[in-house]
Parts: C-alpha cells; structure tokens; sequence
C-alpha cells in the first residue's frame, strides 16, 4: 500500500517533470526562465527515481535516471550525467542488465572524455561481472577486463592492473585460449617475484601457467617449468612444483594412476578450486586419450 | 478506411504477440534442457548461446509491441496492449532469473563431476590389476633392494680402498713434513751462528774505530803544538 502510493506519487512527479521539459522547448518557456524549468524538471526525475526504488520498481528508476542524466547532459553537467547514468545503471541491474550495460557504457564514456580513467576503468569492471553473473558471455567479460586493466594500466595503478588481468587469464584458459593466459600468468608472475608482499603469490601464477603450457604440451612444460625455477628460485620448494614434477613423470610413464594419486596427495593438502579442477581433468583426458589410442 | 486499418493493426498486434509467446515457450524448454543438463561445458555454452538469442529476438518483438501499442488510436486498447506488454516484460525477466539460476546449478554439476572424475578415475584399473601388480610389484621391490644392498657393499669396498689409500698418503705427507721440519731446524742453527759472529764483529769493529779516532786527534794536536808553541 505504502509503494503503491509511492510510486503512483512518482509517476506524477515524472509527468510533471515531462511537462516541464516541453514547456522549456517552446518559444515562450525559453523566453521566460527555460534553465530554471529544466534544472527543476532533472531534479524531479531524480526524486521520482528513488521513490521508484523506493517501491522496487528498478526498470521504472532506471529509466528516470536515464531521463535526469540526458537532461544533465543538455545542461553540460557531465559529472552529474556520469553520475546518473551509474545509478541507472545499478537501478537497471537488478531488472534489465542489457539496459545497465548501456547506462555504464554511457557514463564510461563520459568519465573517459572528462580524463577519469580509474573510474571508467572501475566500471568496466562492473560491466564485466554483469556479463560474468547475469548474462552468461564470458568473451564480453573477458573484453571489459582487458579494457579496465588497459586503463589501470595508465594510470599506473598495477595493482588493479593484476587484478583485472588474472580474471582475463581464467577465463581465457577455461575458453582453451591458452597462449593468452600463459602470457598473463608469467608477466603477472615477473611482476610480483619482485615484490617482497607480493612473492608468496608468484608461484600461484607459475603454476597456473605451467598448467596451461601442459594442457598443450608435455615438452613445453618442462621447459617452462625450468625456465620460471631460474626465474624465481622458490619455485622450485614449492608444493605446486613439486605437484607438477610428479604430474609429468606420470604422463611420460602414461600412468593415469600415478597422476591420481598425485592429484590426491595434493587436494588432501590444499582443496582444489573448481579452475584447477577443470585443467587437470584436461590433462588426465590427454593420458586416458593417449592410452585409449594405444588400446 | 478505419475499420481495415485498425484489423491490420490487429493483425499485427496478434501476431507479435504469438511470436512473443513462441520464443517464450522455446527459452523456457531450452531452460528446462540446462537444468538437466549434465554434460560438459561446451554443451552448457551452446545452450547459452542458444538462449541468448532467443532472449535477443524476444526483446526485440517486446519493443516493437511496446511500439505498436502507443500507435493505438483508442485509449482502451492502448493501455490494454501496455498492460499485456508489461506482463510480457515481467515473464522475460522471470526468465532470465530462471536461466540465471539453472546456470549455476548446471556449472555446480559439472564442477561435481570434472572433479569425480579427476580424482577417482584410476581406482577401478587398479582393482582390476590388484593381484597381478602386487606380485610383480613385490617381486620388483625385493630385486630392487637386493640390487641395492650389492651396490651398498660394493660401494663399501670402494670406500674402504680410498680410506687406505687416503691413509698411505698421509703416511708419506707427514715423513715429509719431518723431514722438512729437520731441514728447518739445520737452517735455524746456521743462523743463530751468523748472528752470534756478526754481534761480536760489532764489537771488534767499534773498537777499532775509537783507536783510529784517537790516534788522529793526537796527531792534530801534536802539530798544532810544533806550529803554534816552538819555544817550549
């Protein structure tokens, strides 16, 4: 009862609002304080959006949002459009995420004409994650992390940077681009050995990219495998490494049982995430294949 | 005039909304197809693909009922046709929650069973083999440890021969550490006689030279005397 009187008071806030914008088209709205009457009609947008939330109406706050940031945008505010493009956008969300995707894409687009590239960078991200979680396209994810990444990148925020460009390695590698995410492992990799916080991270990457280089082929891992030990010589004591040494001598014996084992001694240790999961399964189907071929 | 533009109007309308109605069905079994689906990703990815297109083509005709709607020339029908273009909105979105969350229960299947698979595929080979293995495992183990416990002595004896051999010549290192020793002490006594020598040398010589002093200044004084003096 309460949103149904909210959103009916909101709905006549947005037609007063519309009576307002045409009536500082016409010739004489102009003449008499036009600005005034288009301020106050954004203003009203504004309030009757909330109320729209406030009444869960997201796909109507939206579109109320939407309506303020144009007017903004007449008015050459871009910061307050940017910012009203962003509450659509999150309005949009939980109703229409094809309609939030414009919205942020619309305020990136500002905020990168203004030079704000961190946070046109930021929602990129937030574009990414609703291809990731609503609409299912990780190609489209994959594209807006590159970009915000690209972004973080310029504006020397590597951290950010990392972030962004490890979610594109995972989800290059589940899409079997392997190369992609063997280049983003190692130079993420290079980048943290170096640093004293971040080192105890680098054989994560080593090993995710030794994983990748194993699902193509066997040689090359071990050529990468020696090559990051001299690179980063903790590599070497590390469990992971010494997962991955055992892994390769039971695929070159072509023992499928060995590898469990392996695998087992490993998950009884630390639990396997479901990323790890899928790469060793690809790499136990090589073994099961090759026997399967030798049958 | 009217009349044949609004049946044509109606015609459109209704056959929009049975293509709206179509595609709903379709996105709906293709749903139902993901919730039972078991197999791997590139299937489920298929099947995405397949909705999203679906969901596409069904937004389109959303909004161009949306658009025929408010062409309406009667107010009665126009807001009837709004009404039946927001219920459709409202089914596709349940759509969307529906396919989000058959998704999810979808990846958690295939997660379940990749790491199944992952880690019980070989106990069924090693059951069948049990017998077999264990004795040619057995077998190759006591070969193995024979093997080795040869290598041990044998690497024993090695041992022991460097030791002697190690022994003798430490022998030989020590007679000619003596023997240098006594060299040594030969060139030690030689020296403390050079040095004796040379010390009292330097005594003999200061002597000397003391005499040779004196004997001079006494012949300048004796001179100066003749020369200076010749009465006394």
């Amino acid at each position: 009862m309460d949103n149904s009187g909210k959103e009916k008071e909101a709905i006549q806030l947005m037609a007063e609002a519309d009576k307002k914008v045409k009536s500082s088209g016409s010739f004489l709205g102009g003449m008499f304080g036009g600005n005034h009457k288009v301020e106050e009609a954004c203003e009203m947008y504004a309030r009757a959006a909330n109320m729209f939330k406030m009444a869960k109406n997201w796909s109507a706050a939206g579109n109320a949002f939407c309506q303020a940031a144009r007017i903004h945008m007449q008015l050459q505010n871009k910061h307050d459009s940017a910012t009203s493009y962003v509450d659509a956008g999150n309005a949009f969300k939980k109703a229409d995420p094809q309609e939030a995707i414009k919205c942020l894409n619309a305020a990136i687009d500002i905020y990168t004409d203004m030079g704000r590239f961190t946070i046109a960078a930021k929602h990129h991200i937030t574009i990414a994650e609703v291809y990731e979680s609503e609409l299912v396209d990780i190609e489209k994810a994959i594209a807006h992390y590159e970009q915000a990444a690209d972004y973080y990148k310029g504006e020397e925020s590597n951290s950010s940077a990392n972030k962004c460009l490890l979610k594109v390695a995972s989800y290059s590698a589940q899409l079997e681009q392997y190369q992609k995410a063997i280049e983003i492992y190692e130079q993420v990799g290079s980048n943290t050995m170096d640093n004293p916080l971040l080192k105890y991270s680098a054989k994560e990457y080593f090993f995710k990219a030794s994983l990748c280089h194993f699902i193509v082929d066997e040689l090359n891992a071990k050529l990468a495998i020696g090559k990051y030990e001299e690179m980063f010589p903790a590599f070497s004591d590390s469990r992971e490494c010494k997962l991955l040494k055992k892994l390769l001598e039971a695929h070159e014996e072509q023992n499928a049982e060995a590898f469990t084992e392996a695998v087992k001694e490993f998950d009884s240790i630390s639990r396997l995430d479901q990323w790890l999961t899928t790469m060793l399964l690809r790499i136990k189907k090589t073994i099961q294949g090759d026997e399967g071929d030798l049958k | 005039m009217t009349t044949n533009m609004a049946s044509s109007s109606d015609v459109h309308v209704r056959i929009c909304g049975q293509e709206i109605i179509k595609y709903d069905l379709e996105i709906k079994a293709i749903i139902q197809d993901i919730r039972e689906c078991c197999g791997p990703q590139a299937v489920l990815m298929e099947l995405n693909s397949t909705v999203k297109e679906k969901f596409s083509l069904l937004r389109q005709r959303i909004q161009d009922m949306e658009q025929m709607a408010k062409e309406q020339d009667r107010e009665t029908d126009k807001q009837a046709l709004l009404s039946e273009t927001e219920g459709h909105r409202k089914q596709m979105l349940s759509n969307q929650m529906a396919w989000r969350k058959a998704n999810l229960a979808c990846k958690l299947a295939i997660d379940n069973l990749e790491k199944d698979e992952l880690l019980q595929g070989g106990d069924a080979v090693r059951q069948r083999k049990a017998t077999k293995e264990s004795l040619v495992q057995t077998s190759s183990d006591i070969t193995e440890s024979l093997m080795s416990i040869s290598r041990m002595m044998s690497q024993q004896v090695q041992q022991s021969d460097e030791t002697i051999g190690t022994l003798v010549t430490s022998s030989r290192t020590v007679q000619e550490t003596n023997e240098e020793f006594k060299a040594m002490t030969g060139t030690i006594h030689l020296g403390r006689k050079l040095i004796l020598k040379y010390n009292r040398r330097e005594l003999t010589d200061k002597l000397l030279i003391f005499l040779a002093i004196a004997l001079f200044l006494a012949t300048v004084l004796y001179i100066l005397k003749k020369r200076l003096f010749p009465f006394i």
